[in-house]
């Protein structure tokens, strides 16, 4: 085992965290969700315009969470 | 600025007044009620529309959007420039889905949203990497009954297409 190896945590230990993450994730209040969304809705445009035609719905939303 | 809590509240205003007989949100949005935050467009609203015979009369939701002011795109309804599609439901599983949608609250408005296990069901069934991502989601944030889901599937005799599209574990 070369020492890289040694001083990385255990590939399950990595998994178990993540899917910790995820179900944290799931029990935000819907509201702080929302927040996520329009932040994702944001940054996401930008790199999907440089990729292909924005369809007709795809816009972020000018609202308040 | 108007907030997606005035969305909502717009939606319940078109069911008082007559507009929509009965409604549920599916699509991405139902999914963020349950599972963790998906990027999504739009929202999509399930609704039990008049219908002329064949043809879905989405007439009286357009004059309506009109009177109101809200620009239509396409297939969508600008509300608070949020776009919104509605979506006649289908008898079976979709109408069902509506009659026994949870009534969620949104910052002091109440959300008709489809249960998580309908939700899993006709994203399965519509098919495609987004839908079948955000199942995984659900099921991942515990949000699917193992035996509501069974009774749904053995209701609508859609066990087997199921394990043929899904082909996991439900759990």
């Amino acid at each position: 085992m070369n020492e890289a190896a040694k001083e990385s945590p255990p590939r399950a230990s990595i998994e178990k965290s993540k899917v910790e993450w995820h179900r944290q994730q799931a029990q935000l209040p819907i509201k702080e969700k929302i927040r996520i969304l329009l932040e994702l809705q944001r940054q996401d445009l930008e790199l999907l315009r440089r990729h292909r035609a924005l369809k007709d719905y795809e816009r972020a939303w000018d609202i308040e969470p | 600025m108007a907030s997606l809590a005035d969305v909502y509240h717009a939606l319940s205003e078109m069911r008082a007044e007559g507009v929509l007989q009965n409604y549920a949100i599916g699509g991405g949005m139902a999914a963020l009620f349950y599972a963790e935050t998906t990027r999504t467009y739009d929202i999509d609203v399930f609704a039990l529309i008049h219908q002329q015979r064949l043809l879905v009369d989405l007439s009286g939701i357009y004059d309506w959007a009109r009177r109101r002011g809200y620009e239509i795109a396409a297939e969508h309804i600008l509300i608070h420039s949020v776009p919104v599609q509605f979506l006649a439901a289908k008898a079976g599983l979709e109408t069902e889905a509506i009659e026994r949608a949870r009534i969620l609250d949104y910052d002091g408005a109440p959300v008709p949203v489809m249960a998580p296990e309908y939700l899993a069901v006709i994203y399965v069934l519509a098919g495609g990497g987004k839908r079948r991502d955000r199942t995984r989601s659900l099921f991942e944030a515990g949000a699917v009954d193992g035996s509501t889901l069974t009774a749904i599937l053995q209701r609508h005799g859609l066990a087997a297409l199921w394990k043929q599209k899904w082909g996991g574990d439900n759990e």
